[in-house]
């Protein structure tokens, strides 16, 4: 028993190396490991019991006539592509061609290859598992007769959503575009940004059964390889069978998955990523989710937002002093009111004293059940405000916040600094620019209170130093979490953390270990800059 | 993987071990000790015991791969080096169960007086725990996180009470000469020594073992300046005289802070702050006990192996029969058990390593 319980706690706690998560059994078909000749019956029988398969046959004349096949799934095909640079090409524009006249089962492999389809993205495709994945990810495959190999077109198109803002990380100044579901898309918006042969972008499949395809970017000569080494290696230890959302690979690549706290930064905004890549860290792109994955991560990070870098460097300061306040008010604001009202009523002079008696007199419930009856309230408006219709929603908050509010304090249910705290707590709470830095903020925002309302101060000191001594411990692949505090950089603290310097004195990258060419703007280039004839 | 601290770190861990809890009640042992030019001691007190960094490190550099209690079994030969190391993991064990008691009545004489006691023992042995399993370099980095707010609390403390200051206290200077000084200056000696022995297993940690004379020379200066501060600034509010019956000095002193009228009574405030130098310096000698103990019966650490010694701790904590003995007692514990390991003991290993050098050339 005692056994089961310590396997039980290892496994939540001790992150997993190589093991597989969810096990697929021995018997589940998987398209990667897929063996035998890939010809159009194997693929057939693999696929033909799916309705949106398409399978179309049909003749090339050359010095004989070669019976062809073409495979796709309707829904992920260009059908524009298919009919007009695939189907047409090769059955009515290449009529009469010099290079038909060769054409027999044998050679129309490489003749249709090399001479008839006039399309970029084309190559030629020998085994049955990597056929099937092409066509399973929206590319057409063209099989000859009952010849072995296959020609695999590029005709992916599929209805997607537009580049729209990002709704999470809306910005005053700054680009309007996000990343969407699509890969391509999201690898094209970040090419756009980082115009350099160094962005390297290397692909990989995740998932047993929805074989997700991943995109590991980097910009070459400033990620830290150990770093791009062990998360490669973190990414292919991986198994499981399907991978629906970037989430998914964020709790199986973070160092410590017990932590309340996030170990992986994410956003879906390219410029964000594309900053985060020129500072020398690693970008996880999944198929089928805007949100990207960058790794490593620092606490500092998640306070921070690309509109900082826009705007002058004092509002910047300006902002960020403003959301660390917001931090520090969300997290021990409730559990400063339980400890004072409580316990420490000797620190408040007698007038406020009084005036907070006052209030609290007929309140049935001690401060604390009263803050958490509060906080809890707030958690539900929160989260029935997200789930509901927008119009709906806010009418909710509304009712919620002021309604309920000042009905319970008119009711004599709760004290009306009560109310103020926890609206002031829920306003500070908007502050936090990641939303799962919030979570976590929002979580310990209840032991805290809790500690508070048993042992006063000492109980919020205990809770304080845990906090403390927890993010001393964690490491975001290696990184220590709490850079650059600590381990301290004076010159990176003073760089970007509270403060931002002026882009001027931006002149070096963050430390991350292993890490080269520092320089973000090398004097040859501000001397070539200043060069340049106004 | 091998724990490194940087240079950086190793000053802010200086500052931490060498202030820890000593801004609480120096004051009025030195009041009661020299008067009222007891300040003017506080630095150089210190500074004694800044030598005995280098021994210290010369004797560690003789075998860099071992701290300086691995070393002294092989350099003393068993016959006096497990008596040694046994002697360290007793006189800092004792050390660091005082440090805990004195965390506890922090909390327990001033803030929560119907809290019982073992609430908060338990509790600051708690975090002591879970701090000596993480490790010197956790420990390093949290002092880099902790140091900077206690000494800005420190400094709140100095300016939220100059308006009561009155300068007057401190004067004539020297009056009764330079005699009344040595025995306060005695006093401050001891403080520095707690470092020194914390030296012991905290060198083979740092990335540049050189870098320690700094950090160290650093951590000295600034914790010798605060402390100077404070204790002219409690001398002006209260006088030299009433100072003797102060609890602690610092302690009066945060109780007569207040932010306009918004705030009376900060000392809770300040005490969230000082419970973290209470908890750096007691696990700096829970670490020290620890190793002491790896260094006799080789183990891995593990919770369970830092859980297991920690009973050990609240023992001692609960020998004090008043909170006012933690004082006289923690001052008894570092006459007779760290002033000797630090300089006696150090000067000890040094002239060991040197001899074995020499005979081996």
């Amino acid at each position: 028993m005692l056994k089961r319980l310590i396997r039980l706690v290892k496994t939540l706690t001790v992150r997993r190396k190589g093991a597989a998560i969810r096990p697929v059994p021995k018997a589940t078909v998987t398209t990667h490991n897929l063996k035998g000749p890939c010809t159009f019956v194997a693929v057939h029988e693999l696929l033909s019991q799916s309705f949106d398969m398409l399978f179309r046959d049909f003749i090339i004349e050359g010095k004989t006539a070669v019976k062809a096949y073409l495979v796709c799934v309707d829904g992920m095909v260009s059908k524009e592509l298919v009919n007009d640079f695939v189907l047409k090409t090769l059955m009515v524009q290449s009529l009469g061609k010099p290079a038909l006249a060769k054409l027999t089962p044998e050679t129309a492999r490489e003749t249709v290859y090399s001479f008839l389809l006039a399309n970029n993205e084309v190559r030629k495709e020998d085994s049955l598992a990597g056929t099937v994945d092409s066509i399973l990810s929206g590319d057409s495959a063209l099989f000859f007769a009952d010849r072995p190999g296959a020609i695999i077109i590029g005709t992916r198109g599929w209805e997607q959503r537009g580049i729209n803002e990002p709704t999470t990380e809306s910005v005053i100044r700054g680009p309007r575009e996000g990343f969407s579901e699509t890969l391509r898309i999201n690898t094209s918006l970040l090419r756009r940004k980082i115009k350099s042969p160094d962005l390297v972008m290397k692909p990989l499949k995740i998932g047993e059964l929805t074989r997700t395809d991943i995109v590991i970017a980097y910009v070459s000569g400033i990620a830290s390889k150990p770093i791009l080494q062990e998360l490669e290696n973190r990414l292919r230890a991986i198994k499981i069978d399907g991978v629906l959302e970037s989430g998914y690979i964020e709790e199986l690549i973070e160092d410590v998955p017990c932590s309340p706290f996030p170990q992986v930064y994410h956003t879906e905004r390219p410029d964000g990523v594309a900053a985060n890549l020129l500072e020398g860290r690693i970008a996880v792109l999944v198929d089928g989710t805007p949100i990207v994955l960058i790794v490593p991560a620092q606490l500092v990070q998640f306070l921070q937002m690309s509109e900082d870098y826009y705007e002058r460097s004092y509002a910047a300061l300006l902002i960020r002093l403003v959301r660390l306040s917001g931090v520090a008010a969300s997290l021990l604001l409730p559990s400063l009111y339980v400890a004072v009202t409580t316990f420490h009523q000797e620190m408040l002079p007698t007038a406020l004293a009084l005036s907070i008696a006052s209030g609290r007199e007929g309140v049935p419930v001690p401060a604390l059940v009263e803050a958490l009856v509060m906080e809890f309230t707030l958690e539900v408006l929160r989260e029935a405000g997200i789930r509901l219709p927008k119009t709906v929603g806010q009418a909710i908050s509304i009712v919620g916040a002021l309604v309920i509010g000042d009905a319970a304090v008119k009711a004599g249910l709760v004290s009306p600094l009560m109310v103020i705290v926890v609206a002031f707590t829920a306003i500070a709470s908007f502050t936090i620019p990641a939303y799962n830095l919030g979570i976590t903020i929002r979580l310990l925002r209840f032991p805290l209170m809790l500690l508070a309302g048993t042992l006063g101060f000492f109980g919020l000191s205990l809770g304080y130093y845990l906090i403390v001594l927890h993010l001393c411990c964690l490491r975001s692949f290696g990184i220590p979490y709490l850079g650059p505090f600590g381990p301290g950089n004076l010159y990176d603290l003073l760089k970007d953390t509270f403060f931002r310097a002026p882009w001027w004195a931006l002149r070096t990258r963050p430390r991350l270990p292993g890490k080269k060419d520092r320089a973000f703007s090398s004097s040859g280039s501000i001397k070539a800059l200043e060069d340049e004839p106004s | 993987m091998k724990e490194r601290v940087s240079g950086r770190q190793a000053t802010y861990v200086a500052m931490g071990v060498l202030l820890g809890t000593v801004f609480l009640p120096i004051a009025q042992v030195l009041a009661a000790s020299s008067g009222r030019d007891a300040w003017m001691v506080v630095l150089p007190g210190y500074l004694v015991s800044f030598p005995f960094v280098y021994l210290a490190l010369y004797a560690y550099l003789k075998a860099p791969e071992k701290d300086l209690l691995q070393s002294a079994r092989r350099l003393l030969g068993p016959w006096l080096g497990y008596p040694l190391i046994l002697f360290f993991a007793a006189g800092t064990a004792w050390f660091s169960g005082l440090l805990l008691r004195q965390g506890g009545e922090l909390f327990a004489r001033s803030l929560m007086q119907e809290t019982p006691l073992s609430v908060f023992l338990i509790g600051i042995l708690l975090m002591e725990v879970l701090i000596v399993y993480s490790g010197l370099e956790v420990f390093a980095r949290g002092n880099e996180i902790i140091m900077l707010p206690i000494l800005l609390s420190l400094l709140l403390l100095v300016l939220f009470n100059i308006p009561k200051a009155e300068l007057g206290y401190l004067k004539p200077y020297l009056y009764n000469g330079l005699s009344p000084l040595y025995k306060g200056f005695f006093v401050t000696v001891t403080y520095g020594f707690e470092y020194i022995v914390f030296l012991w297993i905290f060198l083979p940690v740092v990335n540049k073992p050189h870098e320690v004379i700094r950090s160290s020379l650093k951590g000295y200066l600034i914790v010798g300046l605060v402390l100077t501060g404070l204790t002219v600034m409690t001398y002006c509010v209260f006088s030299p005289e009433e100072t003797v019956r102060l609890y602690y000095g610092a302690l009066s002193l945060a109780r007569m802070s207040e932010v306009g009228n918004l705030f009376h009574g900060m000392e809770a405030f300040f005490i969230v702050f000082w419970l973290g130098a209470n908890l750096i310096k007691a696990s700096a000698f829970f670490f020290c006990a620890y190793h002491a103990i790896q260094a006799v019966i080789p183990f891995r650490r593990s919770l369970f192996s830092v859980a297991l010694f920690s009973p050990v701790l609240l023992a001692v904590a609960y020998l004090p029969q008043h909170g006012g003995d933690i004082v006289s007692m923690l001052n008894v514990a570092d006459r007779c058990f760290i002033v000797p390991l630090g300089s006696a003991g150090t000067l000890l290993l040094a002239a060991a390593a040197y001899l074995r050098t020499r005979r081996r050339r």
